[in-house]
């Protein structure tokens, strides 16, 4: 086990310096090159002497590879990620102002979702082509189809003015603990982000089940003497489980940077924010900091997902790991 | 007379399909005594298997089950799925075809054979492991104290059939139907399955019923034989009747398609020209008019009744479905349908 988790480890290093070195390359395609940010942070009209001294302060005549090279140094040799074009902060604080704040919105709603979506899809699978399952199936496909800015934008019509008046916006404020002065503020954004993941999970554990139930081992547990409930969650649940090990897996970086939409339509200055505000504005650091942040949890989330799947099919477990 | 096990009567099972109703099971009438071997033999979708999963009450929903399946003085059919579950595993056990899929993957096997004792006795943790282990020891899994905590992936295709054959004979039950329990396996594993059979049925003494279409496996352990076609029963009797002197042309047909170890070597296999009917709608006649060499007018317009053989063979309970059928049980074996070598490599005269 450990030598798997090691060699895990290395290969996913490796993706991880590709994934560094396209995000690297990617701003020479801006128009005027890695310059560009230079017109952004100082201002459009500024004369090209102001550019080149710009660029001479940062670094940016050096050769690609140097240049490279000196950002890999800078990031796994003295852990820095650089310091932001736009803000006058350096990469890792904008990272660790904006991060508990999205993880809060993010991992809340992925308990409620989990907490929802499995037993909900287990249930269709059971009782298939019931009421129950007609209803939660159209449900699901209408809320996937919904743009996740627009359901929150109904989200907000019908909660926050029509209906009840549950705020809007979840508490602003740079201090990490001012998200707990007003905990109500947190039901839409939680609410909308959830219903999403619902109709997404619950569809996948759905289908897992019904897959597993028509295995010849479920009839040979019924053939046993076990009760329905028995089979359902003795031995399909655990066999459908696999795939949603992979996707919770997979949902990992999403805790991050995928809240941009909700993050923007409920006024939540998150990492996702963060990302795309960075984007837009050419600030470089930012925009590479973060991706690493992601990239990392990405590969994380991987090898955590393809532990966790080793552990639930004994078949998946790799050699060398004891029983 | 003894009272039969169990006992099937105008069992009819349909499947309703995008192409219409299947008609798998025709109105068959069965009895299963106590402690004998009773083997079912035919042709794929000769509603074999769906016989053994009506008993069950596995059938797919969209199945729909006609007749009476009784159990002593119990009704099977229709029982609710609680009630059912109370009789599975516990008075009959179930052995499938396929090892491969019909052990849970992600448990071991001791932990599958403990969950069928556990379904029906209250046996404490240590107890349970230790009837674990005796009932894999029984149908021959070596050191199977050492094996007990391993996967079924870790396990051959004969061993994990071995695996299932414990967990069907688990609690001691009356009856054990083993569906096809050899069809996927290697011939060289398939005697050694046999033999556990044997061992499951000598210790919880129970009857079994052996599907198959391998007449050899029949041949060696069944003590009465079915002949199903086309979803109806086409000749019962036992045994000795079944293979020396069969009353129907389609028993004729399956016996001469068997290699025989004791011809010359020369002798071509002789197979049943056609194939079975479609099992959507219903045909009038014998459904085996349309394959059989025997074939008079009345076939193709009466269906024949299951009528016991008056014949030179002298036991009662030999009966055929066929008009002709004292006829037959007279005729040399495997003569009826012709020799297809002829188109072949016979060498000039």
């Amino acid at each position: 086990m450990f030598t798997y988790v090691l060699r895990r480890l290395v290969q996913s290093f490796i993706v991880l310096l590709i994934v560094m070195l396209i995000t690297f390359t990617l701003p020479y395609f801006e128009p005027n090159g890695i310059l560009a940010p230079a017109y952004i942070v100082l201002g459009s009209h500024i004369s090209p002497h102001a550019v080149h001294v710009w660029g001479v302060q940062n670094g940016m005549f050096h050769p690609y590879y140097v240049r490279f090279w000196n950002y890999l140094d800078q990031v796994f040799i003295h852990f820095n990620l650089g310091v932001s074009y736009k803000q006058n902060l350096s990469v890792w604080g904008i990272i660790s102002l904006y991060v508990p704040r999205t993880i809060w919105l993010a991992l809340s709603s992925l308990i409620l979702t989990v907490v929802i979506a499995i037993p909900l899809g287990i249930y269709q699978a059971s009782r298939r082509n019931s009421v129950v399952d007609y209803v939660a199936t159209g449900t699901a496909f209408i809320l996937y189809g919904i743009p996740a800015f627009l359901l929150g934008i109904l989200m907000l019509q019908f909660f926050s003015f029509s209906w009840t008046h549950l705020p809007a916006q979840p508490p602003d404020g740079v201090a990490p603990w001012a998200m707990f002065t007003n905990p109500l503020g947190f039901i839409l954004p939680v609410m909308t982000l959830t219903l999403l993941s619902i109709a997404f999970l619950s569809r996948f554990m759905r289908s897992a089940v019904l897959e597993v139930l028509v295995q010849d081992y479920v009839r040979t547990a019924k053939a046993k003497g076990c009760s329905s409930r028995q089979v359902l969650f003795r031995h399909s649940f655990r066999n459908a489980l696999g795939p949603i090990v992979i996707i919770l897996g997979l949902y990992l970086p999403g805790l991050l940077g995928g809240a941009v939409v909700i993050e923007s339509v409920f006024n939540y200055s998150g990492l996702g924010i963060q990302l795309v505000t960075a984007a837009t504005s050419l600030d470089v650091p930012t925009v590479l900091g973060i991706t690493l942040l992601v990239s990392i949890l990405t590969l994380l989330g991987n090898l955590l997902a393809d532990i966790m799947l080793g552990i639930v099919n004994p078949r998946i477990r790799v050699e060398g790991s004891g029983r | 007379m003894v009272e039969p096990l169990l006992d099937i009567k105008d069992l009819d099972v349909r499947f309703s399909t995008s192409e219409g109703e299947t008609r798998a099971i025709r109105g068959i009438n069965l009895s299963l005594n106590p402690r004998e071997v009773l083997g079912i033999v035919g042709e794929s979708g000769s509603g074999k298997s769906v016989t053994a999963l009506a008993v069950m009450g596995l059938l797919a929903k969209n199945a729909n089950v006609t007749g009476s399946i009784h159990m002593g003085d119990r009704e099977l059919l229709g029982m609710k799925d609680r009630q059912l579950s109370s009789i599975r595993g516990l008075k009959i056990g179930m052995i499938f075809q396929d090892p491969l899929t019909s052990l849970n993957p992600v448990y071991s096997v001791g932990w599958q054979v403990e969950e069928a004792i556990s379904a029906h006795q209250d046996l404490s943790k240590e107890k349970r492991r230790a009837e674990a282990i005796r009932l894999l020891e029984l149908v021959g899994i070596p050191r199977a104290d050492d094996r007990v905590d391993d996967y079924p992936h870790e396990f051959s295709g004969g061993m994990r059939q071995r695996v299932v054959i414990a967990i069907a004979m688990a609690n001691n039950p009356q009856i054990i139907l083993a569906d096809e329990p050899t069809t996927a396996l290697d011939v060289t594993v398939q005697a050694q399955v046999l033999e556990a059979l044997q061992v499951a049925i000598d210790q919880s003494h129970a009857s079994l019923v052996l599907i198959t279409h391998d007449l050899g496996v029949v041949a060696g352990l069944a003590s009465r034989v079915v002949v199903m076609y086309a979803g109806r029963i086409v000749e019962i009797g036992t045994a000795d009747a079944i293979f020396y002197s069969p009353a129907m042309p389609y028993t004729h047909g399956l016996l001469g398609s068997i290699p025989r170890v004791d011809d010359d070597g020369g002798a071509r296999l002789r197979q049943i020209p056609g194939s079975p009917p479609s099992m959507i709608g219903t045909q009038p006649g014998c459904p085996f008019a349309p394959r059989c060499p025997l074939r008079k007018d009345i076939c193709l317009t009466e269906e024949p009744a299951l009528r016991s053989v008056s014949s030179t063979t002298g036991t009662e309970a030999h009966q055929a479905a066929c008009h002709f059928a004292s006829d037959v049980v007279t005729m040399p074996l495997a003569s009826m349908f012709p020799d297809t070598s002829d188109d072949h490599e016979e060498p000039p005269q």
